[in-house]
């Protein structure tokens, strides 16, 4: 019976509901216990993922910054594969093509390019923060539910010993 | 008479197994979708900020190769209308597979409890 209405709940997952967790057997909580788990995984890979690209980000500014006037024509290495560079000079201080996704590139002044960069750190750190604080939450909701299931399943041993007790009762009073 | 009903739920198992396993991919294939969304929308914002003297390229293989902002602006429009169709096609689909698999979770409970029923009696 309560694989089917697990079943259901789980398709559900997508609509929030108010349950109250003390109402739920130690079986449900052991699911939401999972549940919660593989969400809060899910959430610190993807922030990491945002650090990861913050400092990606960070680091093209850096070297925007290293195209200063002097750098005109010095000598740079240029990869044409993985392996192989052809020595060039660095003709153009003025311009770099930055990747803006899905296979578009814009030609934008360094300037253009620095603002690019900053505004993207900026949504970057937004997303992290509000990823931060969603996982504040879960675990806040996880630590609550532990003591939710510490404390049935101290209720169900103390059921098992009372049982236990009644039988051994049970069993000197039909001796006696 | 419950052999009869054992294969039923059998069948029933396997089919609910078959459209959660459809939903799952479903689902993913969604968020994959969302996720192309937003990044075509961040270089839809970008290319309405452009000059129009700002220079666009494509990469085409190992290639940038140069385009007018005003085709790659609408290249890139066209595929945001697009993606956006198929999200709202698989969230349909979704819905649907969603109903399908509750209205298989009632059946099946119904058919454990018949079979319950016909073991105690």
């Amino acid at each position: 019976m309560s694989s089917a209405s697990t079943t259901a709940a789980n398709a559900n997952n997508g609509k929030t509901q108010t349950i109250n967790l003390e109402d739920l057997p130690l079986a449900q909580l052991q699911k939401i216990k999972a549940q919660l788990e593989e969400e809060l995984n899910g959430l610190t890979g993807a922030f990491s993922q945002m650090k990861q690209a913050q400092a990606a980000f960070r680091e093209c500014k850096g070297c925007i910054d290293a195209l200063t006037p002097e750098s005109l024509d010095k000598t740079i290495m240029i990869p044409l594969t993985n392996s192989l560079y052809v020595p060039g000079k660095l003709s153009n201080i003025e311009n770099v093509v930055v990747d803006v996704g899905t296979g578009y590139y814009v030609e934008k002044s360094k300037d253009d390019a620095i603002s690019y960069y900053d505004a993207k750190i900026e949504y970057v750190q937004n997303n992290a923060k509000t990823i931060q604080d969603t996982v504040e939450q879960k675990q806040a909701s996880y630590r609550g539910l532990l003591e939710i299931m510490q404390y049935k399943l101290t209720q169900q041993q103390q059921q098992q010993k009372q049982q236990q007790g009644a039988g051994k009762q049970a069993a000197t009073d039909s001796r006696a | 008479m419950s052999a009869e009903q054992r294969k039923a739920l059998e069948a029933q198992t396997m089919a609910l197994q078959s459209v959660q396993s459809e939903i799952a991919t479903l689902v993913g294939n969604r968020q994959k979708l969302e996720s192309q969304l937003q990044e075509n929308e961040l270089v839809d914002k970008e290319f309405k900020i452009l000059d129009d003297s700002a220079r666009v390229y494509k990469m085409i293989g190992p290639v940038l190769v140069l385009q007018e902002k005003a085709e790659a602006g609408a290249n890139v429009e066209k595929r945001l209308e697009f993606i956006r169709d198929e999200i709202s096609r698989a969230d349909q689909r979704i819905e649907q597979l969603t109903k399908d698999q509750e209205k298989k979770s009632v059946e099946i409970f119904k058919l454990q409890m018949e079979l319950q029923g016909v073991n105690k009696a």
